[in-house]
């Protein structure tokens, strides 16, 4: 799956605050939020951004998560 | 499909049967079940066909669908809790019970969202309690109809599978919105707390409470990305100079204390979802919304279920419904 990095950098560090679909996505961008917070040059990136594609990847099937991934992949 | 108070010798009738059941019931009623494929945590508060209801006799029953592929039931501590998600299906649901006050609860309250696989599959469900009269004097507990065993430590877990045409979805239906108030922010995540940074200003929180006058009947409310979640209030512990929650504040998040809702039973009726609604496989709603919006003998539309001491949607909620429905995959 494709999302674009430089759209999840931006929700992160709280740059873009898209309205998510997806309940388990709204709870893990946030805890990820926090996470990103104290970790300012966001040095963890690649493991944000594999928790994110995880959860989208295993939850596809459902209509809010295809609106999701557009947002991920800076399309909306 | 079954999904309403039934009385003791039916749901025995059902169990008999070889149905899945999930169920909620007062204790004395769930150790009069046969054992089966079922689990039950303790409660006697119920949203039923007739509206709220309290009831230490009957058991409110959701059976799991018979197009759910295969199903199992697994038992957690509070250590092994964290492997809940890495054990759902890769295409299902699971159906989760914890007793209130115990470890696993606490646990779970807190570490939920770092879980490894969070949110692989929907994960609902909710805490188990007692009758209020009963407080301090028995334990909430959860019921394993396979293996017999009853608990008030170990959270017990029915993971079901859904053929490859059908999926679950799980969402809430929350009537709290964040105030016009002040920002509340908290430096330790945890269940209670001592201070609260105000606007940027940290003072004691219990004094903050006093002289704002708060309902705290209200809860704190903070925007996950959309989500309003909320952190209801259980005390204000004055002698101990601490605020104590019935889930925890997270440390580094903005909360607002929520506006007043006004008629809970119209804004919540007006608030359900509308469409598909026959496809609610699950529902609970918390018992602090049962109190303080007295909804005993009051219909809240067409959701019904446990009303509990905490909701389970992915993580600990409070003051919240949440349902889980499950819909055919679009071919388009």
């Amino acid at each position: 799956m494709q999302i674009s990095d430089q759209a999840l950098k931006n929700i992160l560090v709280g740059k873009s605050n898209p309205q998510f679909n997806f309940l388990a996505l709204k709870i893990l961008i946030t805890r990820l939020k926090m996470t990103a917070a104290k970790d300012p040059q966001l040095s963890g990136f690649s493991t944000y951004k594999k928790e994110v594609v995880q959860l989208l990847q295993s939850n596809m099937s459902l209509p809010s998560v295809q609106k999701d991934v557009k947002i991920m992949m800076g399309v909306n | 499909m079954i999904n309403a108070l039934q009385s003791i010798e039916d749901v025995n009738a059902l169990i008999e049967s070889g149905k899945t059941l999930f169920l909620a019931g007062d204790e004395q009623a769930l150790k009069q079940l046969k054992p089966g494929n079922w689990i039950g945590g303790t409660i006697p508060y119920f949203m039923a066909e007739t509206g709220g209801e309290v009831n230490r006799d009957k058991i409110f029953v959701t059976e799991v669908p018979e197009y759910v592929t295969s199903s199992k039931i697994s038992a957690y501590d509070a250590e092994q809790l964290k492997n809940v998600y890495n054990d759902t299906y890769a295409n299902g649901f699971s159906l989760i019970l914890i007793p209130a006050m115990s470890d696993v609860h606490f646990s779970f309250a807190l570490n939920a969202p770092e879980y490894p696989s969070f949110g692989k599959s929907p994960l609902v469900g909710w805490i188990t309690g007692v009758h209020l009269d009963d407080l301090g004097k028995v334990t909430p507990k959860v019921f394993n109809g396979v293996s017999g065993s009853v608990s008030e430590k170990e959270a017990y877990v029915l993971h079901c599978e859904l053929p490859a045409n059908l999926y679950a979805s799980l969402d809430i239906v929350n009537l709290f919105d964040q105030g016009e108030g002040d920002t509340l922010v908290f430096k330790k995540s945890g269940w209670d707390a001592d201070t609260v940074v105000v606007n940027g200003k940290e003072m004691s929180f219990v004094e903050y409470v006093e002289q704002k006058g708060l309902d705290t009947r209200l809860p704190l409310v903070a925007d996950y990305s959309g989500a309003k979640i909320n952190v209801s209030f259980q005390s204000v512990d004055k002698e101990n100079g601490k605020v104590v929650f019935y889930a925890p504040v997270f440390e580094g998040m903005e909360y607002r204390q929520a506006a007043n809702v006004g008629n809970y039973v119209k804004e919540f009726t007006a608030h359900l979802p509308r469409e598909n609604t026959e496809n609610i496989a699950f529902s609970c709603n918390c018992i602090l919304n049962f109190l303080y919006s007295e909804l005993e003998g009051k219909q809240t539309g067409h959701v019904k279920g446990p009303i509990t001491f905490g909701e389970v949607a992915y993580q600990l909620l409070n003051q919240t419904l949440a349902y889980l429905s499950i819909n055919e995959i679009s071919s388009n």
